[in-house]
């Protein structure tokens, strides 16, 4: 009974939440288009309207039943956390440390966190892909980063 | 007639062993260029452009030609292989060539990509041959109240991708939708969702939407479900079984007409057309729940509707001036430096020039056939490769990506971005072809609904007076009433 | 052992690796410029009016210097995106900007919170020209501008004519005609597309009935006979478009409303940078080759150097500033 409950606030816990984000952002869609200075025909209709649609969606969501988020467990999450604040550092640091060693640090850190790598490996593997993307993206295609 | 002697003529010309090594260079290129995520055909040939400078006319458009047909099919490699689509047209190529990839069927996805783009790719220049002209005209008709139709047809392909809760598939694209808003209205210069920051101006980049949704968002969820590679199952064949490539055969004709036709349409998007194609096969088929588990058709349908697009934006391109997508303008430039004047005259005035590439493009298609086919077994090879070193490689190609688009870093930002919300996407159940569905057609959407109305004096009565956008919208209704009613029996 | 020797090599030689690419940086510039690629960032996508030109310039000074120079396209916003980050770059002539009317008077003339000033570049030099051509579909009945304005009067609630974009030149140019011929254009249908080229397709196609685009967005479908040029606003016939008498010969002489691209820089960029490139472009003003090279991409070169540029863009906006407000399109 006390599991049934538990799990049933959690599944309406979800649905609240994604109808709370869709009610938001249709809210903001009806106010962005009330504020424009344009004709009703102009550049404030789809706002107007993807606006009004959302508000109807978020109210949708309130009213059906969800199914079941399935959610990761600890050790998971914690590598998902891991791996895309390891790539939001290496967006970053890129512009201003420069592709190769900013590239290279990148690579090392995922290998190791990610593989069962002997450290001689693990440094082969950085160098290569840091080299092989180096050549191809900013030598050959000629990108520049700065 | 004429054609068949110019063409000949052409033919002659363009099997000489110089233009064939353009041809060679080029479909190799841009195959290449293609399957560097968001580095599509449009950037790949303005960044081949210069090297194509030191040549004489005929090699150098031989070349270019060849570079955009190669980048169309490089995109679909990384498609397949890593759930990465190398541009626009190659997103629906992931709903059905990924899965395959995972259960260890990389290889018949690649080579009905291969094959599929080979024969709708020709039979479009078939199509180019013999009725540019009269299909030029045609094009023309097609206004801002018929491409409001044909958008409001596009947009039951939303409902049939849904998946099985409507609501959330709704959702979706209602945000893709709301994404698409964000910058300057191109119409008005009004600035919408901008709060006044000069980066939000320019909107929300469409490819570093698809790659944070597909690459960042498939490596999150790879990663927290501790993947050893992309595929584990073990390499099947290399090739389609016999009976799938029978069944294919009506997909590859009924993708070469959607394709075709609609690529003759300047501003219909190659992503949309694959839309189409992939909803009309679904829809034909007699097992449609396959659709998005691993179904071959639906990998043979946007392929070769890509191909027959490509082919049918040349029709326009060569006999009107007018190019058809960014990419084709990028050519058309290219084309007029070289002192080829785009339009009715051309096929008169410079007919052997015209044949000559007209020939090549369908060479090209050749070559990319006997280049790629062999290749499918060490690509599909590739979907073992260890997660550890597979991981950081798509992480970099899409960072890089998102930035070649426009040179942005905000690019990449969005593509993070649009990772996150990809993964809470595919853990709470939300479809997300929707969203990059309505993130493509809003645009469209709004422009010919807006235009439509202007022409008009503001009334929608303008809809009612034109024959053939009352056709596509009333196709879009009853076909979104129809998927309606049928999810309603299952 | 072995195994500590080889951990031991492969971080020896990754950290060379490093530390050799960021010893790699690029060199401050050298007195005999360029000695490295060059990039003129171009505010809008591939193919336009304004990439055309880049490209036509580039190409040429990459013969003449040597050196690559690239076109890096960077479009959004308007032309916004990519004009500031050029004005951004640091002005040792590595990194120039094209400059075209769109995210300079015009600009201004319309937009009163730009997020760069006009005077926020340094002017290098005023490159080509692409004047308005005022074009009706091949087979309309009207066959001048007098027979447009005459219709237009007559019958404003049917008359649609199609501008790419309401901030755009056609925007300028169509309703200077309408002002100068006394139509009363809040009764006439405007259709709004997102570029030139769809609009003169839809021209084409007759969903509009009129157009004002530039030379390089109309000549294609001029050519192929599925527009009608009715007047080129310009001193003189254009090339190729013998037949289109000028706006002075159609009867309105005082329209003068034109597209034009330009070369820029960063503020403070040296005058030795400046000097090269108008040494070169002055060289190209003269050579036949080049100005047939120009005339087929449908653009008319016409150089101006740096202080005549800056005088020019000034001219522009004096002439666009009333004629936004008028509009009621300056926000």
């Amino acid at each position: 009974m006390l599991l049934a409950t538990v799990y049933y606030r959690r599944v309406r816990r979800t649905s609240l939440l994604s109808a709370g984000i869709l009610l938001v952002l249709g809210v903001l869609a009806l106010v962005e288009a009330l504020r424009l200075r344009d004709d009703w025909l102009g550049a404030k209709l789809m706002p107007a309207v993807v606006g009004a649609v959302l508000i109807v969606l978020g109210a949708a969501h309130l009213v059906r039943p969800a199914a079941t988020p399935e959610w990761p467990d600890a050790a998971g999450f914690r590598r998902v956390a891991l791996i895309f604040v390891v790539l939001a550092l290496y967006v970053a640091v890129l512009p201003y440390v420069g592709f190769l060693p900013a590239t290279a640090a990148f690579v090392l850190v995922l290998v190791r966190a990610l593989g069962a790598f002997s450290w001689a490996a693990t440094i082969g593997v950085t160098v290569a892909i840091a080299l092989a993307s180096h050549l191809v993206f900013i030598y050959w295609l000629g990108m520049s980063l700065t | 007639m004429d054609t068949l002697g110019f063409l000949a003529h052409g033919f002659a010309q363009a099997l000489t062993p110089q233009n064939l090594m353009f041809a060679f260079i080029g479909s190799v290129l841009g195959t290449l260029v293609g399957v560097l995520p968001g580095i599509g055909p449009t950037s790949g040939i303005a960044i081949l452009l210069p090297l194509t400078g030191f040549l004489p006319p005929a090699p150098a458009i031989i070349m270019l030609a060849a570079i955009y047909y190669g980048a169309m099919y490089g995109g679909s490699t990384t498609a397949i292989l890593v759930n990465i689509p190398g541009e626009v047209a190659s997103v629906v190529t992931t709903l059905d060539g990924y899965q395959m990839a995972r259960q260890g069927r990389a290889g018949p996805a690649l080579a009905i990509a291969a094959i599929s783009s080979f024969v709708a790719g020709t039979l479009g220049l078939v199509g180019l041959t013999f009725f540019a002209p009269p299909l030029a005209d045609v094009a023309l008709r097609i206004g801002p109240p018929e491409y409001f139709g044909l958008v409001v047809l596009a947009f039951s392909v939303v409902v049939s991708l849904s998946g099985p809760s409507l609501v959330k598939g709704l959702s979706a694209a209602a945000l893709g939708a709301l994404v698409a808003l964000i910058g300057l209205d191109p119409m008005s210069g009004v600035r919408r969702f901008a709060f006044g920051t000069a980066t939000l101006l320019s909107g929300v980049d469409f490819i570093a939407v698809i790659i944070g949704l597909f690459a960042v968002t498939e490596v999150l969820v790879g990663v927290e479900e501790a993947v050893g590679a992309v595929s584990l199952a073990p390499l099947g064949r290399l090739m389609p079984r016999w009976d799938e490539l029978k069944a294919c055969v009506g997909t590859m004709l009924r993708a070469t007409g959607v394709g075709f036709f609609l690529g003759l349409l300047p501003g219909c998007t190659p992503g949309a057309i694959s839309f189409i194609s992939y909803d009309i096969e679904k829809r034909v088929s007699k097992t449609p729940e396959r659709f998005g588990h691993g179904a071959i058709e639906g990998v043979a349908a946007p392929e070769g509707a890509n191909n027959a697009t490509t082919s049918g934006g040349f029709v326009p391109l060569f006999a009107l001036g007018i190019p058809a997508t960014p990419a084709l303008a990028v050519l058309l430039s290219g084309l007029m430096i070289y002192g080829l004047q785009p339009g009715p005259l051309l096929f008169e005035k410079q007919p052997l020039f015209v044949w000559t590439v007209i020939a090549s493009m369908y060479i090209g298609n050749v070559m990319l056939l006997i280049l790629n086919l062999p290749l499918v077994g060490l690509w599909a090879r590739m979907v073992r490769i260890p997660y550890a070193v597979m991981a950081p490689l798509i992480l970099i190609f899409s960072v890089l990506g998102a930035y070649s688009v426009r040179n942005s870093f905000f690019d990449v930002a969005m593509a993070l971005v649009f990772g996150v919300l990809g993964y809470l996407m595919v853990k709470l159940a939300y479809p997300t072809p929707p969203l990059v569905l309505a993130l493509i057609l809003t645009p469209m959407l709004e422009s010919a609904l807006r235009q439509s109305l202007n022409i008009a004096h503001g009334s929608a009565s303008i809809f009612a007076t034109r024959p053939i956008a009352i056709l596509f919208i009333g196709l879009g209704i009853a076909l979104t009433v129809w998927t309606l009613l049928s999810r309603r029996r299952r | 052992m072995t195994a500590t020797w080889r951990i031991a090599l492969t971080l020896l030689l990754s950290l060379i690796v490093i530390v050799g690419s960021a010893l790699t940086a690029p060199v401050e510039a050298q007195p005999a410029y360029p000695t490295r690629p060059v990039e003129i960032i171009v505010a809008y996508a591939p193919g336009g009016a304004a990439d055309v030109a880049a490209r036509l310039v580039a190409a040429y000074a990459s013969k003449k210097w040597g050196q690559p120079v690239n076109v890096v396209n960077m479009p959004g916003a308007s032309g916004i995106t990519g004009t500031l980050r050029a004005i951004g770059a640091r002005p040792d002539g590595y990194t120039l900007l094209l400059d075209p009317h769109s995210s300079s008077a015009m600009l201004f003339a319309v937009e009163s919170d730009v997020p760069f000033k006009m005077d926020g570049k340094t002017p290098i030099a005023l490159l080509t020209l692409d004047p308005v051509v005022y074009t009706v579909k091949e087979d309309s009945p009207w066959k001048s501008l007098k027979d447009v304005a005459a219709a237009a009067k007559a019958d404003p609630k049917t008359f649609r004519y199609g501008i790419a974009g309401v901030a755009g030149i056609a925007s300028f140019s169509v309703s200077q005609f309408l002002y100068s011929a006394g139509v009363p254009i809040a009764e006439t249908n405007r259709v709004v597309f997102t570029g030139g080229a769809p609009t003169v397709t839809a021209l084409a196609g007759g969903h509009v009935d009129f157009a004002g685009q530039q030379w390089s967005e109309s000549a294609g479908l001029i050519q192929g006979r599925k527009i009608r040029g009715l007047a080129v606003v310009h001193p003189t016939r254009l090339p190729g478009l013998a037949e289109v008498p000028t706006a002075k010969e159609a009867g309105f002489p005082d329209l003068d409303v034109v597209g034009w691209q330009g070369l820029a820089g960063p503020p403070k960029l040296p005058a030795a940078v400046v000097q090269k490139w108008t040494a070169l472009l002055e060289e190209a003003s003269k050579d036949p080759a080049f100005l047939e090279q120009a005339a087929k991409l449908n653009k008319v070169f016409a150089y101006r150097g740096p202080d005549a540029f800056w005088q020019f863009q000034q001219d522009e906006l004096k002439k666009y500033l009333p004629l936004a407000t008028r509009m009621g399109i300056r926000k």
